[in-house]
């Protein structure tokens, strides 16, 4: 055995509170002076190290103490009060949180049948508003009259589950129909006009029903390009 | 004729009944205060240090166990709970002194730094209990409340393991780790 291991050995059997040490440090240290030296310092090194936790954790408690603390207990009163613990905050915040994000997602869900279901009324809209057509004139007559008349035949047949499309009509537009169909309830409404010939859109005739539309002189809006044909 | 009296929530019989629980539970709890008072005093001195603020400690952790004494399903447990908060707020104090100190060592000019100790307050104080202080701060917490409460006087360590809920060789072995590393640093 060489003094490094005898003096480790030395060293935990003292931490360990036994100051027995095993046979083979016994007989390295009666041929070893230095380790019998290291010895007697850890003998010195540990009662001094018990004395001073023992001062430091046995200090004379003050006779203020109990007093103190008694008084101290008669000023704090006992509510029955319910108080939550703090990790039940974090949970209710959680699980708002997890409904919050859930309800929006349930009804983003919801929506997007209803968003189909209105696109075509809104590519019809669009297509008016950004005509492609080469003929714009006659583009846009026939979208008007196509928007109305889908106005007239899907509002009374629309059944309470299917949903209502979507479509925006003029006031004016919403007056003359009402009009027309006062006036001419059961007459068959024929719709040439969507096939309209592009070379005779300049007079075009429109016929629906008995009303007769003459010259439909569609101006571009301000502002906007003409396009060439 | 028989008199009806209807006696609305929170009358003088509920307001009697709960004024004799609370008188209860206080007595109760004065109970163990002549026990309990020094042992919160001792845990918190051993890692403050400094005997009024060990006290302003130990009242608070009574005070506190006070407050949710009725919350308390063991009453076996009393102890080691009440050793468990004054260690708590013990070493928040300690944390926060030791903060303080270095904030203000780091930001005082020399003129406002604190006087240096005479030479004959030197002399007074124990060298080796300051170092053994020092030492001591630097344990890990779970050292550090073994060795203070081993070293009281009165209790083994079996009570130790008692009062911690931590098995007697948690105990020994906690123990051997804290010694062998004070003894490393007071070498």
């Amino acid at each position: 055995m060489n003094c490094q291991v005898a003096q480790e050995k030395i060293t935990e059997g003292f931490a360990a509170g036994s100051a027995v040490l095993s046979q083979d440090v016994r007989t390295h240290q009666e041929n070893c002076a230095k380790c019998r030296l290291f010895y007697k310092q850890e003998t010195n090194l540990f009662a001094l190290l018990d004395a001073g936790l023992q001062n430091l954790a046995n200090q004379p408690v003050p006779t203020s103490l109990l007093p103190r603390l008694r008084a101290a207990l008669e000023q704090t009163p006992l509510h029955h009060t319910f108080t939550l613990p703090a990790w039940s905050v974090v949970a209710v915040a959680a699980t708002t949180v997890l409904v919050l994000s859930l309800s929006i997602l349930w009804n983003r869900g919801q929506r997007a049948p209803l968003g189909h279901e209105r696109a075509p009324v809104e590519a019809v809209v669009s297509k008016k508003t950004t005509p492609k057509s080469p003929h714009r004139s006659d583009a846009r007559t026939t979208d008007s009259i196509r928007l109305a008349t889908k106005t007239y035949t899907i509002s009374p047949r629309a059944k309470m589950s299917e949903p209502v499309p979507e479509v925006i009509v003029a006031g004016a537009e919403r007056e003359a129909y009402t009009r027309f169909v006062a006036t001419h309830v059961g007459d068959r409404v024929r719709t040439p006009m969507t096939n309209v010939d592009s070379a005779s859109a300049g007079e075009a005739t429109l016929e629906i029903a008995s009303l007769r539309i003459k010259t439909i002189e569609v101006q571009p809006l301000e502002g906007t390009e003409e396009e060439e044909p | 004729m028989q008199e009806l009296v209807l006696n609305p929530p929170g009358t003088t019989l509920e307001r009697d009944a709960a004024r004799q629980a609370e008188t209860s539970i206080r007595d109760e709890f004065e109970a163990r205060l002549a026990e309990c008072g020094p042992l919160a005093f001792r845990v918190a001195n051993g890692v403050l240090r400094n005997a009024a603020d060990a006290e302003d400690v130990a009242q608070e952790a009574l005070l506190r166990a006070y407050r949710r004494f009725r919350e308390l399903r063991d009453p076996a447990r009393f102890k080691s709970w009440i050793v468990r908060i004054a260690f708590r707020l013990a070493l928040d104090r300690w944390r926060s002194r030791k903060r303080r100190d270095t904030r203000e060592t780091a930001w005082s000019s020399p003129g406002n730094a604190p006087a240096t100790p005479s030479v004959h307050e030197m002399a007074e104080a124990n060298e080796f209990q300051v170092r053994l202080a020092r030492a001591l701060d630097e344990l890990p917490e779970k050292l550090r409340l073994v060795v203070i409460l081993s070293a009281m006087q009165g209790y083994t360590l079996e009570e130790v393991s008692g009062l911690l809920e931590i098995p007697v060789g948690t105990v020994k072995s906690r123990l051997f780790l804290a010694r062998k590393r004070l003894a490393e640093k007071l070498r």
